[in-house]
This record gives structure tokens, C-alpha cells and sequence, in this order.
């Protein structure tokens, strides 16, 4: 019995699926316009969600990730601003290890631009990491050769990862071998190791042994605790809770820490390693990290991808419903039931819901390596191949195949024979739906709609961050590392060797440049002695780098070489600082920096400019000469023959620095940098939401299609009775149209409030202005009325007498 | 067979109230074969629709194969239908995306017959409606007697008691139409009951009864004297 019914339930499935198919054949156009927008659909949801679950991914693959947090700091700088800064000194870690139990083991790391020599072959190493060797028993660092619990001990070790050796020594065995750092400290390779995998929030290409850094570094970095060049990591002890170390360490600092911690109450506090890729936004990140707010928005446009490939099914299906309602008629009159027909339209969607499935993936593999390449990730199709995956993916044929399915088959299934065969076209029972279908129509323009409005805003935005006067003129400018004690210390010859080529203009030295982070000293005004120091941000510049630079003096005069004394005591600062001082006459005014290192006195006041990112408001800043810290020449060149340029001035770096390799960077590029997880992240946004439009439209077309095809009659008889083709089209966009407002009305005030909350997150900022709506409303206008007039510019030329003869 | 008391159909919609059938007393016999004929919108299709368990009337009573249906649902009407009524359509009504064979099959699908059973019957009613050549193309590429002979085929394969026929022969030239009023003729005398609906008098003589229907009244009963009728009495 139960053989039979099994039989009789695959004869019929068998049976439901032939009929999909040859129905899916039999109606291309409507076929392809569903499945089509739902392969879209089910791409971007499953594009996206591998792209999730890669971010997510981050820091996992150590054996004990969830033991593992970083130790950051923070601080009270100017104006009582907290910053939170990834980096700590070098004490931390040692009181960290002695005085908590729940702390297994803890690890210090730096990262440092190394330039290793071997076989008169030059590297420069951007990934040169110092580490303790309890680095290993933190982190998942897998051997290929050497000895985890040796490797790192003596001073001048180094561990080099798998395509480094390959890249130093080929086929040859690394182990022994030694690389010359600074063309002076030869480091011996004690191991060789498998790098971090992509996700991961550092790589490290090279790890020499924390010890060296005694022979290379000078005292003071091992002494103060404002010195701040390493990374913390610890291993709680299993079962120990993060918050206990963490109480314990701010009682403990408040007994052991020096008075100077003590002025800017200095904290530290544990992170979860797995939480640093999505929410770590620290000062000093050893990368550039993401956002989880990306994830939750990507999230939602993939959800609603889904949703408005999985309405465009519904209301296609159901607008169909007409030209299906014969068969309907047929199969009830010769004994199908209605459950036996609820069964075969799910069966139906889901075959629709399979097809699409396979395209999709198929548009995942075409558009994964351009994805990849633009996301910097190396995600792929294999990893669906897993038992896991593979339920997924059935999940979501069931889910999109019931969710998309279910409506329409009730409402198919419910015709009654009667209405459908006797000719009587069950014109009610469109109709009744007509309604629902606007509806659907309306929502899924509405999210489109919402789409447009934000992308918008967020290109305004990134429009705004990247052609906002930031106060200096960042063109043409090429900044060359002053990368070695020789370049150092000629800093003026080299300047002047540059200015000799006519296509550099100006040239100066600084510390720092804009988008780098600053150096903060303590600082306080003479004329007020105060107990507390504060942390205020401090550039060393040179005579050139204002004019260079195209800062503006508001008060007072620029630093100068005719002032004999500016040398050693010119201070300018900029109008945050003369606001946070609240100095009315700032000029004149003395400071004391770093704690009587250095007395100051203010000959000038510059404009407020964006030496950080526009995320942040401009902090106070002193600039003064200090040429020890002069650690790049910037050089104003001509924008014509660029390449030609860099050529000449790496010509003249040479003639004067025989050793050292010449390495630049251009100040533009690297201030975009800081914006490039923006610009990615507007441009993801940007291509889902036209992808979600393409889809919603693919819906409005079939409607429309349907919609003119229920009206032929009624068009015939108007052009009958005298109607222009113009008032035809008219006639049949109207309907559209009122849709779209009302799908405007709906998406534009959400688009407001959600696109304002996430302007919050920078300090300089564009406003909202009508204008972003009005043009958003005239575009979808525009679309929907492109998408429509298709059908009823044909409808309203064909002749008359074609679509009357046609009831 | 079948036999309705005081039959009624209204139809309403939100303002106006039609009454497609009004009183109709008809009785049918076991092997008989009767026309029902009448102007357009005489309630024709109505009452083969309520007599084919399609519908329910709204007053009177029904009485098919010794059941009272008149108050039936939907689902026992079909389960009544499905293995006793046979309908042929003026419009076929054949599914655009089966095959001929496919299309045949269907009722015994839903009858659960197992496959080979299922196989074995098409052809044979295949041959007997003698399209089997034609049983893998679909109904588009078939002329539309050759479409009327699947039909029928399709209405006999579950061997029912009654083959209800509405105006099985309007969309037919004359040739193809004699050729289904001798396919239906045939089945009735091998025992198949048979209520075709027709608006042309020389295959309404086919029958052994006319019933002349207006404005939902029966108005008159002619009992006919072709060959067949003589045989049946």
C-alpha cells in the first residue's frame, strides 16, 4: 500500500515537473523575466552572504581565537576627547604576565619597515615583524621547518614565512642563512613558516625575535609608558572570564602608574581578537580594518534583492494566473483536487526556483573573480561543495520555491471550473488581486527607490570627503622616505639637489604628512603652570612646508629662516589649539613641550586643516622646527611628464645616497587610502542597487505587459472611437505612475532617516537636501515610465481591428 | 440515472439578479442519449454544468446515481465526477503543454492507476478514437477534429457512466462534426450514457430525446425516431 502511494506521489511529481518545464518553455518572455531576476536575486543574496561570512571569518582560524584578546589603551587627549589606541609600551606585557594569573601567556609585536639585503639583492619589507616567542603559543603559526619553541629566543632570529624564503632563496633551505637588515644587522632564518591566511588582521611576511630590538632600538623606547610601537596580545587562562583581568589591571595601574599616566588617565583594556576586523576603529591599526555597519547594510540590500525577485515571481505568476485558468479548469473537471494543484504550482516554483538557482551560481562564477579582485578577497564557489552549504542552497530552493510559490497556488487552485470553462474569464477574480499586485509593485519601487536615494547620499558624501578643501592643496605633491641616518642627515643638500630639476617646484621636510597619524606631547602654557599635561598633537615641519603645503597664516607670521631664533623656539599652531587654549592674543603665547624639553613661543596662527581623516573634527596642533624628526622631503612637482619626474628625482637620490633604495608615495593617493574601505563600500552598495532596480523594473515590465494584454479590447474600442496614440499611452502609463508616487512617498522619508544616522559617523559631512530626493523621485519617474511605455506605445500603435478581433 | 425536482440556478451580482434556471424537471436513463437545445442564454451550459457536478444549483433537488447532490461540496462532487462523468467541450479544452497521450492520461492520473495500466488503456483508447499515430504531439499541431477525437478520447478513458457533450461539434466544419456524432453514437450504444448540448438540429437528431430549454424552462420533450432512438426503446 505504501509502495503504491509512494508510486502514485513520484508519478506525480514526475508529472508537475514535465508540466514546469514545458510551461517554462511554452512562455519565454514571462519564463525568462522570472527566472532571470530571481537568478539575480539569488546571486547578489548569495554573493553577499559568502561575503559575510568571509568578514566573519576573521582571526578563526587560531586554535584558540577565543581565548586570545588585544590589550589597547586609551587616553584623555585634548579637550577631553577618549582616544583608543591599538598600540602600548613596552612594560605592559611583562607586569601583565607577572601579576595576573588568568593571563596564560602574552605576546609583544611591532611591525617595521625593514630594508634586508641578500646577495646584493635588495628587499624592502613592509611585513618585518618583531615578536616575542610566546607568539607562537598565542597564535596558530603553523612550522614547515624549525623549532616553534626555540626559533625566537637568541637576538637576530628571524622566522620567514613560505613565499618569503621562496622569494630570498628559491629552491635553496632557508635555515641558517643570514639577511642583512639596515645593510648592517645580520639576521640568522631559524624558521620557516606558513603565513596567516587572507583573514586575518595583520600579515606578517618576516618575525625576528623581540630580543633584537635591545640592540637596535634606544633605551627610552623600553622605559616610558608614553612610548607606544608594540602590539599586546594574551591567552586567558580556559573558562576565564575577559572582564576579571580587565578590572583587576585598572586597579592595579591606579597603584603602579606613574604620575604622568595618571595626568591623562591612561587605561587598558581586553579586546577579542575575533572582534578587531569588524569593530576595532583604534588609533594606530596595524591595518585598515571593516565595519560591521557595512555587514548589517549588506545584509539588508541582499534581503531585499531576495525579496523583490521573490515578489516579481508572485505577481507575474499571479497576473498569468489568467492563461492558466483553462488548465486549472480542465484538471478540476476531470478530477484533480485542489491540494493535488497547490502541490503541482509549488512543484512549479520550485522547478523555477532551481533553475534559477543554477544561473545564479552560474553568475557567481563569471562575476566572482571581478568581486574578488574589487573586495580583495579570494572567496569561491568551493566552498558550497560541504554538507553544510549544500543544505543551505536547499534551504533556499525551499524557502524561495514556498515563499514565491505558495501565494500564487492557492490563488490558481481556487478557480472553480464552471467560471473558467464557460468562457466567463474570471475577470472578478483578477481583478480582486489587481490590487495586491499594485501593492507588491509599490514595495518593491519603494525599496528601489529607497536604494537610488542612498546611493546617492553615499556618493555625495564620498564626493564631498574627496573634493572638501581640506585646508592645504594635496595635488602634485610626492612625498620621498627619508629612510636612512645619510638621507637625514642631508636633509638641506637634498632638497637643493631636488629644486636643481626644473620640474620641482617646491621642496620641504616634515615628520609627518596628512592622513598619517600624529605624535602627541605633553604640553602646557608657561604663563598658566599646571599640574596636568595634556597630549596635543605636534609636526615637525621645516621653513618650506607651509608655503609648500599652501597652508594660510590667520594671524601673526609663517616660521622663518630671517628669525635666528625661530630655529629653536618658533612655535604655530592651528585655530583648534587657540580655541582650546583659549587664547585671546595667541601670538606671544609660551608653552612648555614635553615636560621642559623644549620652551615655545607662538609666532603664528594657521587656518584649521584636515591632518587626520574628515571622520574626525580637526584636534588642536603644534608645528615647530625639529629637524631629528624629519622623516620625509616633500616635493612640489609639475603635473606634466610625471613618470619622466620620478625617474629624474630617483636619478638625484642616488647620485647622493648610494645605498639606500629611493622609495615615494604621492600625498593624494595616500589620502584616499584612508577612504577606500568607503569608496568599496559605496561602490557595493551602488551595483546591489542598481542589480535590485533591474530586477524590480524586470517585474514592472511583465506587469505591464500583462496589464495592456487585459486592456486590448478596451484600447481597440477607444482607437475605434477616435483616441490618438498619444492619449493611449497616456491612458496606460497613468496607472504606473501613481504607483511610483506613492512608492516615492513611501521610500524617501525612510531613505532620510536611515542615510542621516549614518552620516553621523563623520564629523564633516554633507546635508541632506531636497534635491538628492527630487532627483531620485524624477529618476525612478523616469524608469518606470521607460519600462512601461514599451508595452503601451506597441499596444497603442497596433491596429485597432487586431485587438478586437482578438476576444 | 439522474433526475432533478425543481431545479434552480440564480445568478447575482451586486445589483442585478438572473435566473438562468427556473423549474427544470429532467430525467435521464441509463444509455440513453439526450440533446438539450435553445437559444443563447437559454441556461444550456447551466444546467449541463449542475448535471456534470460542476456546480451547485441554488433551489431543487439533484439526484445522480441514487445520491442527492444538490447540497454536495466540492470535494465530494469531484470524487462522484472524476470516475463517472466524462465531459467533451466545444472548445476541447485539451492542455497546451501535454502531449496527446499525456493529455489522455491525465484523468486516470488522478484516479491513481499505475503506470503500465495507465499505458495500456491510452493506447487502446487511442486506437478506438483511432489517433495513437498522433499520440506524441502536442494539441497546437493537430487539426481541430483531430483535437475533438483527444478529447473525447480523454473523456472515456476512465470509462465513466455519463459523457456530458457541450456543443461538441461548434468549432467543427460539417465532415469533422459528423465524425464526432458517430464516435458519440457509438460509445452510446455500447451502453455510455450521453447529454449533449447543441445548437444545430440535424446533430441534436442524433439523440433519442430533444430537450428544448428557454429562459431556463424546459418548453418541450421530442422524442426521435432515428435508428438509434428505435433501438434504445
Amino acid at each position: 500500500m505504501i509502495n503504491k502511494i509512494n508510486l502514485y506521489i513520484n508519478i506525480m511529481i514526475a508529472n508537475y515537473i514535465k508540466i514546469a518545464v514545458r510551461t517554462i518553455i511554452r512562455q519565454k518572455g514571462y519564463s525568462a523575466i522570472n527566472i532571470i531576476g530571481l537568478a539575480v536575486g539569488i546571486a547578489c543574496c548569495l554573493l553577499i552572504f559568502m561575503y559575510v561570512k568571509d568578514e566573519f571569518a576573521y582571526d578563526r582560524f587560531h586554535e584558540n581565537s577565543d581565548r586570545i584578546y588585544r590589550v589597547f589603551r586609551t587616553h584623555e587627549a585634548s579637550g577631553g576627547e577618549v582616544r583608543e589606541v591599538a598600540r602600548t609600551n613596552w612594560l605592559l606585557s611583562d607586569i601583565l604576565t607577572a601579576n595576573f594569573p588568568e593571563i596564560e601567556k602574552s605576546v609583544r609585536i611591532a611591525r617595521f619597515e625593514a630594508r634586508i639585503r641578500y646577495n646584493d639583492n635588495d628587499f624592502i619589507e613592509t611585513n618585518f615583524f618583531v615578536a616575542d616567542p610566546a607568539i607562537f603559543d598565542v597564535f596558530t603559526i603553523r612550522f614547515v621547518h624549525g623549532d616553534p619553541a626555540t626559533a625566537l629566543n637568541e637576538p637576530f632570529s628571524v622566522v620567514i614565512t613560505e613565499e618569503t624564503a621562496q622569494r630570498y632563496f628559491g629552491n635553496e633551505n632557508p635555515i641558517g642563512k643570514s639577511l642583512l637588515y639596515d645593510y648592517q644587522h645580520p639576521f640568522i632564518v631559524t624558521g620557516v613558516v606558513t603565513g596567516f591566511p587572507q583573514q586575518s588582521h595583520f600579515h606578517f611576511d618576516l618575525i625576528a625575535s623581540m630580543e633584537s630590538t635591545k640592540a637596535l632600538l634606544s633605551p627610552v623606547w623600553f622605559q616610558h609608558w608614553g612610548n607606544i610601537w608594540l602590539y599586546t596580545y594574551v591567552l586567558l587562562s580556559p573558562g576565564t572570564d575577559s572582564s576579571t583581568p580587565e578590572q583587576q589591571l585598572a586597579s592595579f595601574m591606579n597603584e603602579h602608574m606613574p604620575e604622568g599616566a595618571r595626568t591623562v588617565n591612561l587605561q587598558f583594556h581586553l579586546q577579542p581578537i575575533t572582534d578587531i576586523h569588524l569593530r576595532s576603529h583604534f588609533d594606530l591599526e596595524l591595518q585598515q580594518n571593516s565595519n560591521i555597519a557595512y555587514i548589517y547594510i549588506f545584509v539588508i540590500i541582499a534581503l531585499f534583492i531576495l525579496v523583490i525577485a521573490c515578489f516579481n515571481f508572485i505577481n507575474l505568476t499571479t497576473a498569468r494566473s489568467v492563461s492558466r485558468s483553462k488548465e486549472v479548469g480542465i484538471r478540476k473537471t476531470i478530477g484533480a483536487n485542489r491540494p493535488q494543484l497547490i502541490r503541482q504550482f509549488i512543484g512549479e516554483s520550485i522547478v523555477v526556483t532551481v533553475a534559477a538557482l543554477i544561473i545564479g551560481l552560474l553568475f557567481i562564477e563569471l562575476t566572482l573573480p571581478w568581486f574578488n579582485d574589487f573586495t580583495g578577497k579570494a572567496m569561491s564557489l568551493r566552498s558550497f561543495a560541504n554538507g553544510i552549504a549544500a543544505t543551505g542552497l536547499l534551504g533556499i530552493i525551499l524557502f524561495v520555491g514556498f515563499g514565491a510559490g505558495i501565494y500564487p497556488a492557492l490563488f490558481l487552485s481556487s478557480y472553480k471550473p464552471v467560471d473558467v470553462l464557460s468562457g466567463k474569464s474570471s475577470a472578478g477574480n483578477v481583478r480582486n488581486h489587481a490590487a495586491l499586485r499594485k501593492g507588491i509593485v509599490t514595495l518593491q519601487f519603494a525599496i528601489s527607490i529607497g536604494l537610488i536615494a542612498s546611493t546617492i547620499i553615499i556618493y555625495n558624501q564620498l564626493t564631498y570627503m574627496r573634493t572638501k578643501d581640506l585646508g592645504f592643496d594635496k595635488d602634485q605633491i610626492l612625498i620621498v622616505e627619508l629612510n636612512n641616518p645619510e638621507a637625514r642627515r642631508q636633509v638641506d643638500v637634498l632638497k637643493d639637489a631636488f629644486l636643481s630639476d626644473a620640474s620641482v617646484l617646491q621642496t620641504a621636510a616634515a615628520s609627518n604628512v596628512p592622513s598619517e597619524q600624529l605624535n602627541s606631547w605633553r604640553i602646557s602654557p608657561i604663563s598658566e603652570p599646571s599640574e596636568r599635561f595634556e597630549l596635543i598633537n605636534v609636526m615637525a615641519i621645516d621653513y618650506d612646508f607651509i608655503d609648500l603645503m599652501g597652508i594660510e597664516i590667520v594671524k601673526g607670521r609663517n616660521l622663518s629662516i630671517e628669525h635666528a631664533r625661530d630655529e629653536h623656539e618658533a612655535i604655530l599652531f592651528n585655530e583648534a589649539a587657540v580655541r582650546h587654549f583659549g587664547l585671546e592674543d595667541p601670538i606671544g603665547a609660551r608653552f612648555d613641550l614635553f615636560q621642559g624639553m623644549k620652551d615655545g613661543t607662538a609666532v603664528g596662527v594657521v587656518k584649521d586643516f584636515n591632518y587626520e581623516s574628515l571622520h574626525s573634527q580637526i584636534m588642536p596642533v603644534f608645528l615647530h622646527i625639529w629637524p631629528q624628526w624629519y622623516s620625509q622631503l616633500l616635493l612640489k612637482i609639475r603635473p606634466e611628464n610625471m613618470q619622466q619626474t620620478v625617474q629624474d628625482i630617483r636619478g638625484i637620490w642616488h647620485a647622493h645616497i648610494a645605498d639606500w633604495p629611493f622609495e615615494y608615495r604621492f600625498l593624494d593617493e595616500d589620502i584616499d587610502r584612508v577612504y577606500r574601505s568607503e569608496q568599496r563600500f559605496g561602490q557595493i552598495v551602488l551595483y546591489f542597487s542598481i542589480l535590485a532596480i533591474f530586477i524590480a523594473c524586470l517585474g514592472l515590465f511583465g506587469l505591464a505587459s500583462y496589464s495592456t494584454q487585459q486592456r486590448t479590447k478596451e484600447i481597440g474600442v477607444r482607437k475605434v472611437l477616435g483616441a490618438s496614440v498619444s492619449k493611449i499611452v497616456l491612458l496606460l502609463s497613468k496607472e504606473f505612475t501613481k504607483w511610483v508616487l506613492v512608492a516615492n512617498m513611501i521610500a524617501l522619508p525612510a531613505a532620510y532617516y536611515v542615510m542621516n544616522r549614518w552620516l553621523q559617523n563623520y564629523a564633516y559631512r554633507i546635508e541632506i537636501g531636497l534635491d538628492v530626493f527630487l532627483f531620485t523621485a524624477a529618476i525612478a519617474f523616469i524608469i518606470a515610465l521607460f519600462t512601461v511605455s514599451y508595452q503601451s506605445v506597441r499596444a497603442a500603435l497596433a491596429n485597432p481591428v487586431e485587438s478586437l478581433r482578438y476576444e | 440515472m439522474l433526475r432533478t425536482i425543481n431545479l434552480k440556478k440564480l445568478y447575482t451580482t451586486e445589483e442585478v439578479e438572473t435566473t438562468a434556471l427556473n423549474n427544470v424537471n429532467l430525467e435521464v436513463h441509463e444509455g440513453e442519449f439526450v440533446a438539450i437545445m435553445g437559444p443563447s442564454g437559454c441556461g444550456k451550459s447551466t444546467l449541463l454544468n449542475i448535471l456534470g457536478l460542476l456546480d451547485n444549483p441554488s433551489g431543487g433537488e439533484y439526484h445522480f446515481l441514487n445520491h442527492e447532490v444538490s447540497k454536495h461540496t466540492e470535494r465530494q462532487r469531484a470524487n462522484l465526477r472524476k470516475s463517472n462523468i466524462g465531459f467533451v467541450f466545444q472548445s476541447f479544452n485539451l492542455i497546451d503543454e501535454l502531449t496527446v497521450f499525456e493529455n489522455v492520461e491525465l484523468p486516470l492520473l488522478y484516479l491513481g492507476y499505475s503506470g503500465s495500466d495507465r499505458k495500456q488503456r491510452v493506447e487502446e483508447v487511442l486506437e478506438q478514437m483511432e489517433i495513437a499515430h498522433r499520440r506524441n504531439h502536442f494539441p497546437q499541431q493537430l487539426s481541430g477534429g483531430q483535437q475533438q477525437r483527444v478529447a473525447v478520447a480523454r473523456a472515456i478513458i476512465a470509462k465513466p457512466k455519463l459523457i456530458l457533450a457541450d456543443e461538441p461539434t461548434g468549432n467543427l466544419d460539417s465532415a469533422h462534426g459528423d465524425e464526432v456524432m458517430k464516435m458519440l453514437t457509438e460509445l452510446n450504444e455500447d451502453g455510455t450514457t450521453i447529454i449533449m448540448v447543441t445548437h444545430a438540429q440535424m446533430y441534436a437528431e442524433y439523440a433519442h430525446r430533444i430537450v428544448y430549454l428557454f429562459d431556463g424552462h424546459i418548453v418541450s420533450e421530442n422524442i426521435l425516431k432515428t435508428a438509434a432512438g428505435v433501438a434504445a426503446s
